[in-house]
């Protein structure tokens, strides 16, 4: 029996490992890809080890992509993230608060309406939101990326949990003591709720990081481009450079990698949770 | 009797106050939501009601739109066609995911060392961007350079085309998106097992049965709810999936890799046939809402499917 345990422990080890290995492996070659030698990319058998030739990442950041410096890119996607993480924070929070704590007419009828929008998938809203912004010569901007994400019905419905866990007694007590609702919601209900929220924050960074549909269509000019927009223009620029493309792929996803590996107890529990999108 | 009449003045006051605030706490999120999934989403029936490109004036032609779209070749034969590759690419992409993300759950639930090491490097794809991935199976996939067929090649199996052959491609782009999402089932699965009652496995392991009798006659019913769910959120991200068809294979060779999602795109941004495509858009959710409504029947539970943001699919 126990002999019989241990072996059916090895299978298991042997087939995780095998799944990790090829799971990871695509990262693995997207950085030996980047850190060969251009002759190298094409030898038979493949070169399983990297040449280490820092040079490639030296062109691949010289090469300007449609006339703009890959800066300009990293900076667009990083301020686009960082707009959309705080404008969707505050607002949807603002909401969930609403929602969980006071009483106003139509609340439930209202509440029903955003949970219904849950329902809506982007692609309806791609054609008649393209309008939207042409009409409003927000067509080739920062906030053509930033708004139109400024609110998210998962996070009013997120913090909505949170906040309906405040005890009752803490929000009559500051009632009580003349304590303004507004107050209440920045002094005493918000900084309780941080781990949701930073959970929350997390996925509307990483989503707007990853973003590349919306922005593909609204955003024409490189000036106002993101980082997966602009690699997409990259691989039509450099197509058999494949050791360019893989350097500019690890720069686009190395800093995803990084955030998810510090913070993910913060990601994996979010989802198991049931609570993150899919 | 005054006293009690200042009091219920007061506290009619603060009613009030609360009214206003709470107003003033939804409007934002409100207003944002109004314009960017209330209205669109009543706009774009509209809009499929028109022959219209953007630029240039509106002609209202009814349901001509669905009619191409469904009926009136040419244009119904490619949405037919596209429709055909959506459900091979649906029929091959779910249940591959699944089984898959089921087995590594399961072997994932056993009381092994190193297991938070194994779920980080099963999940960790699903994080990152797509196009940035996409390049590097791109370059996997390579018919003469790639790393796969030099594998075949070692292993003395014939090579593949892969993305520029048929009907490779969609298997091709089936193993990148069972690659990137597959992490997400896995968790959700495992979330579903360490829900199931442990003690009932255990109790019908001492019973003597097998590893598999106590999977099949046991954890498979109770975890039904988390399968389906599972396969609900599954289903319909691959009726939605377009991104790697654009960046991997651009719908070809010869349309085999067009899917309603990337018709969809290709319509509505590269030949600006908005009325029409808009039509399509109405069409997809159609689908999809039928889908989500079966869902919402069996189960009563949510799906979240359209949150974070558009570019992700």
């Amino acid at each position: 029996m126990k002999t019989n345990l241990k072996k059916s422990y090895f299978f298991t080890y042997l087939i995780l490992a095998i799944a990790t290995i090829i799971m990871v492996f695509p990262f693995y070659w997207m950085i030996v890809t980047s850190l060969s030698k251009p002759e190298n990319l094409f030898a038979y058998p493949p070169k399983l080890l990297p040449d280490f030739q820092w040079k490639n990442y030296v062109d691949m950041w010289n090469s300007n992509p449609q006339g703009v410096p890959w800066t300009r890119y990293i900076f667009n996607t990083l301020f686009v993230a960082l707009s959309t993480t705080l404008l969707s924070l505050f607002n949807s929070s603002l909401a969930g608060f609403a929602f969980a704590k006071l009483k106003f007419p139509w609340k439930n009828q209202i509440f029903m309406i955003i949970l219904g929008i849950m329902m809506i998938p982007g692609e309806l809203l791609l054609i008649p939101n393209y309008l939207t912004l042409f009409r409003l010569h927000w067509l080739n901007s920062y906030q053509a990326l930033i708004l139109p994400f400024g609110a998210s019905v998962f996070g009013i419905f997120l913090t909505r949990q949170a906040f309906k866990q405040l005890p009752n007694e803490l929000w009559e007590a500051a009632q009580i003591d003349g304590c303004s609702i507004a107050r209440f919601y920045f002094n005493i209900a918000l900084p309780i709720i941080r781990p949701t929220l930073f959970a929350f924050a997390l996925f509307v960074f990483l989503g707007s990081w990853n973003a590349f549909m919306w922005p593909l269509i609204v955003n024409t000019d490189p000036r106002f481009m993101t980082l997966e927009v602009a690699l997409y223009s990259f691989i039509g620029a450099e197509s058999t450079n494949w050791q360019l493309l893989a350097a500019a792929a690890t720069m686009a996803t190395a800093p995803v990698l990084i955030l998810f590996l510090i913070f993910q107890t913060q990601f994996i529990e979010g989802i198991s949770r049931g609570a993150i999108k899919g | 009797m005054e006293e009690a009449q200042v009091l219920a003045g007061l506290k009619r006051k603060r009613t009030i106050l609360e009214y206003i605030t709470s107003y003033g706490f939804i409007t934002p999120a409100l207003i944002i939501l109004g314009v960017f999934a209330i209205f669109p989403t009543i706009y774009v029936f509209y809009l499929s009601l028109f022959d219209w490109s953007m630029i240039g004036g509106k002609t209202f032609i009814g349901l001509q739109n669905y009619i191409n779209l469904l009926i009136k070749p040419p244009k119904s034969t490619d949405f037919w066609h596209a429709a055909i590759v959506t459900l091979e690419y649906v029929a091959l992409n779910v249940p591959i995911s699944m089984a898959l993300s089921l087995f590594l759950a399961t072997l994932l639930m056993k009381p092994i060392k190193f297991r938070s090491f194994f779920r980080l490097g099963i999940f960790v794809a699903y994080v990152t961007p797509l196009v940035a991935t996409s390049i590097v199976w791109e370059w996997i996939f390579h018919p003469d350079y790639g790393i796969l067929n030099s594998i075949l090649k070692m292993l003395h199996l014939p090579p593949s085309p892969w993305l520029n052959g048929f009907p490779s491609a969609l298997f091709a782009i089936v193993i990148y998106n069972v690659w990137h999402e597959l992490g997400y089932s896995t968790i959700l699965f495992m979330a579903g097992l360490t829900a199931v009652s442990k003690e009932l496995q255990e109790a019908a392991e001492i019973d003597g049965a097998n590893q598999w009798g106590v999977f099949r006659h046991v954890t498979w019913p109770l975890l039904s709810p988390t399968t389906f769910y599972i396969f609900i959120i599954s289903l319909i991200s691959s009726f939605r999936m377009f991104t790697p068809v654009l960046v991997l294979t651009q719908g070809g060779p010869y349309n085999s890799t067009t899917t309603i999602g990337y018709m969809l795109y290709r319509e509505a941004f590269q030949y600006w046939h908005s009325g029409f495509a808009s039509a399509i858009a109405v069409v997809l959710f159609g689908i999809i809402f039928t889908i989500t409504l079966i869902q919402f029947r069996v189960t009563g539970r949510r799906v979240f499917y359209s949150e974070g943001s558009e570019g992700e699919s």
